[in-house]
């Protein structure tokens, strides 16, 4: 299984791995990371990850629009 | 304007036309030609009845003639004058609306043409004389053949001639005193008539009275003494000559009412606009007077007019200006409410992503820790201490910060409710619902605290209210939490119920420290904080604040009951969204 953390925060991105990769530990979690909406997009069409944690408050492009993209 | 007057000009020519001329003329010279067949009775002959048709019917031609150019001349002047007036009024009040200046002088002709007036019934006053007399002087002459009676006529002439012209000069007198008066009050704008034209003023009685006892005095003497007639066709030619003078009288001044009616609308509409100034350049007494009068007023009203114009003009000024401020100053304030609301969100942002950051990894390297020790459990002695040490200070780091995360968020809320940047999803709530979920968030702190029971008690049905459910949980969740703060054993009692027909309670009581009076009053200020609590654990001093806001968002309010060791009880209330009846 594959999870994407989408978010500018530089802390909060190794926060949410680590997290995410404790809690997964043995269920063969995989954890992706991006830093903005456009590589977000860019490894969700990539990855597919059966998951994302997208922030919203993101420089360029936010996380609505990146789901919005991704919906649509 | 000029439709009125042609109205006017039409009535007044009816009134002057042939017919009641002849009429009038007629009953004169019938009259006349009476008298002087009583008078010459005694010599009563085919001769004198022949002298007796000629002489009426050339008296009915005289006097119509004279009547009809005295009065023609008159009446044709009257209109002129009376058109002329509001003519030039107006014309002086549409260069005075263009801002053009009445120039000296404008209105002089105007004035000139009111002069005439009296003058004009001055010329008929002895145009009637001079039909009075011209007539009985020929009649005398062609009777007698006398001299003696030619110069009695010619002095009775005289005599009813100046008597006449007198009792013109009261008429006009009073007329030109009612109309002064009542231009006066028209131009106070109090709306005026000529009240007294057909009827007289009491001076204008006394005057008329003298005039009247003088005229008929010396037509006496002149009857009785001169032409040695007898008393009574002399008293009757007198009252025929009275009655048809009046007539005559009437008719003029029917004409002279018509014409003033029109110049006092005219000086009315002056009044109301403004209008032109009338020029003072004769001598007579009345109109000088009229003309004072007249514009002392438009003066006034000019005077009046350009103080209000100036008023209303800086007054736009003022307000054009403020409007300009009032819109910049609305601009701004859109400017900082957008900068405070982007500031907010931008502020919780910026203060809970490193706050989460922190307290994150603090977790993470807690539990790190403690695996990787409780993996070495062979810890001893002076390293044993110190892991010890290390695991309190990172509790010490992980409780800290979640405090400051609740301060953080309980600030940003006060803001946010303060300032009108809170989403409020209102929707109908069943506030006993609330309860429970509240009390089901309750759960961890109820099991950690062995010796307080936890009582939730929910009055079935309740009204519905209107309300944002996570927001009213947070009010009820931060009584509860308070409750059991500050209550080391005993219970904490939650209790929905409908408070009326209109409202809906919850109530927290526990039996805890209670709080003393001076904090009770305090107990919902900002950052107030009373006694430690029990467990030694420091709120932020918001959260009463904030439930305090959340009511009263909803026309709800807080209210809290307390003493010191005796437990304190909490009562929030929230209107019913519709009213409800007990079943």
């Amino acid at each position: 299984m594959k999870i994407l953390i989408v978010d500018d925060e530089i802390h909060i991105r190794p926060l949410l791995e680590q997290t995410l990769e404790e809690l997964g530990e043995g269920h063969g979690v995989r954890v992706l990371s991006a830093s903005n909406g456009e590589e977000g997009l860019a490894a969700i069409e990539k990855e597919r990850p059966s998951l994302v944690f997208l922030d919203i408050m993101m420089p360029g492009m936010n996380g609505y629009r990146v789901c919005r993209s991704v919906k649509g | 304007m000029l439709k009125l007057f042609s109205a006017l000009v039409e009535r007044t020519s009816y009134c002057f036309s042939f017919v009641p001329f002849v009429a009038i003329s007629g009953c004169f010279a019938t009259s006349y030609a009476f008298f002087i067949f009583y008078l010459s009775v005694e010599q009563f002959a085919p001769e004198t009845i022949k002298a007796f048709g000629l002489t009426t019917g050339g008296m009915l031609v005289l006097f119509t003639l004279l009547h009809a150019v005295g009065f023609g001349v008159l009446e044709r002047a009257g209109i002129r004058a009376g058109l002329e007036l509001p003519r030039r009024i107006n014309e002086s009040y549409r260069r005075f609306q263009d801002g053009t200046l009445l120039e000296p002088g404008a209105l002089e002709l105007l004035l000139k043409q009111l002069a005439e007036f009296p003058r004009y019934h001055m010329t008929v006053a002895v145009a009637v004389a001079i039909g009075v007399t011209i007539p009985s002087l020929g009649v005398e002459f062609v009777f007698s053949g006398s001299l003696r009676h030619l110069a009695s006529g010619i002095a009775g002439g005289v005599i009813a001639g100046v008597l006449y012209c007198y009792l013109c000069y009261v008429i006009t007198e009073t007329l030109s005193a009612d109309l002064r008066s009542a231009c006066r009050r028209a131009l106070t704008r109090r709306g005026a008539t000529i009240p007294r034209v057909y009827g007289m003023g009491l001076r204008g009685k006394i005057g008329f009275a003298v005039a009247v006892v003088f005229f008929s005095m010396g037509m006496l003497i002149y009857f009785l003494w001169f032409c040695r007639a007898s008393l009574l066709p002399s008293a009757g030619f007198l009252v025929i000559t009275f009655l048809t003078v009046m007539l005559l009288v009437s008719l003029y001044l029917r004409s002279v009412k018509a014409a003033f009616d029109e110049i006092l609308l005219a000086a009315r509409s002056a009044g109301r606009g403004g209008g032109g100034l009338l020029h003072l350049g004769n001598n007579e007494k009345e109109l000088v007077e009229f003309a004072v009068d007249f514009n002392g007023s438009i003066r006034e009203i000019i005077a009046l007019r350009r103080d209000l114009e100036a008023q209303v003009t800086a007054r736009t000024r003022d307000l054009a200006t403020k409007a300009r401020e009032l819109a910049k100053a609305n601009e701004r304030l859109k400017e900082l409410d957008s900068m405070k609301s982007n500031f907010l969100s931008s502020v919780s942002h910026e203060l809970r992503t490193p706050l989460t950051s922190i307290l994150g990894f603090a977790r993470l390297v807690k539990r790190d820790f403690t695996r990787a020790v409780s993996l070495g459990i062979l810890l001893e002695g002076k390293d044993r201490v110190k892991a010890e040490k290390i695991k309190a200070n990172l509790n010490i780091i992980e409780r800290e910060g979640e405090r400051l995360t609740r301060l953080v968020n309980n600030v940003i809320d006060l803001a946010r409710i303060e300032s009108g940047h809170m989403e409020w999803n209102d929707e109908m709530l069943d506030l006993g619902l609330c309860v429970e979920q509240a009390a089901r968030l309750m759960e961890g702190a109820v099991e950690r605290r062995a010796d307080v029971e936890m009582i939730v008690k929910v009055e079935d049905p309740l009204p519905p209210v209107r309300a944002d459910q996570d927001r009213i949980i947070q009010v009820i969740v931060n009584l509860l939490g308070n409750a059991f703060k500050f209550t080391a054993r005993g219970k904490v009692r939650v209790t929905a119920r409908a408070g009326g027909q209109r409202e809906v309670h919850v109530l927290v009581e526990d039996t805890g420290v209670g709080i003393g009076p001076e904090d009770l009053e305090r107990v919902f200020d900002r950052f107030h904080q009373g006694e430690p609590a029990p467990d030694r654990t420091a709120g932020n001093g918001l959260g009463l604040p904030i439930c305090r806001e959340i009511a009263e968002h909803y026309g709800g309010c807080i209210k809290a009951r307390s003493s010191l060791g005796s437990g304190s009880r909490f009562m929030f209330s929230l209107p019913a969204a519709i009213p409800y009846r007990r079943m």
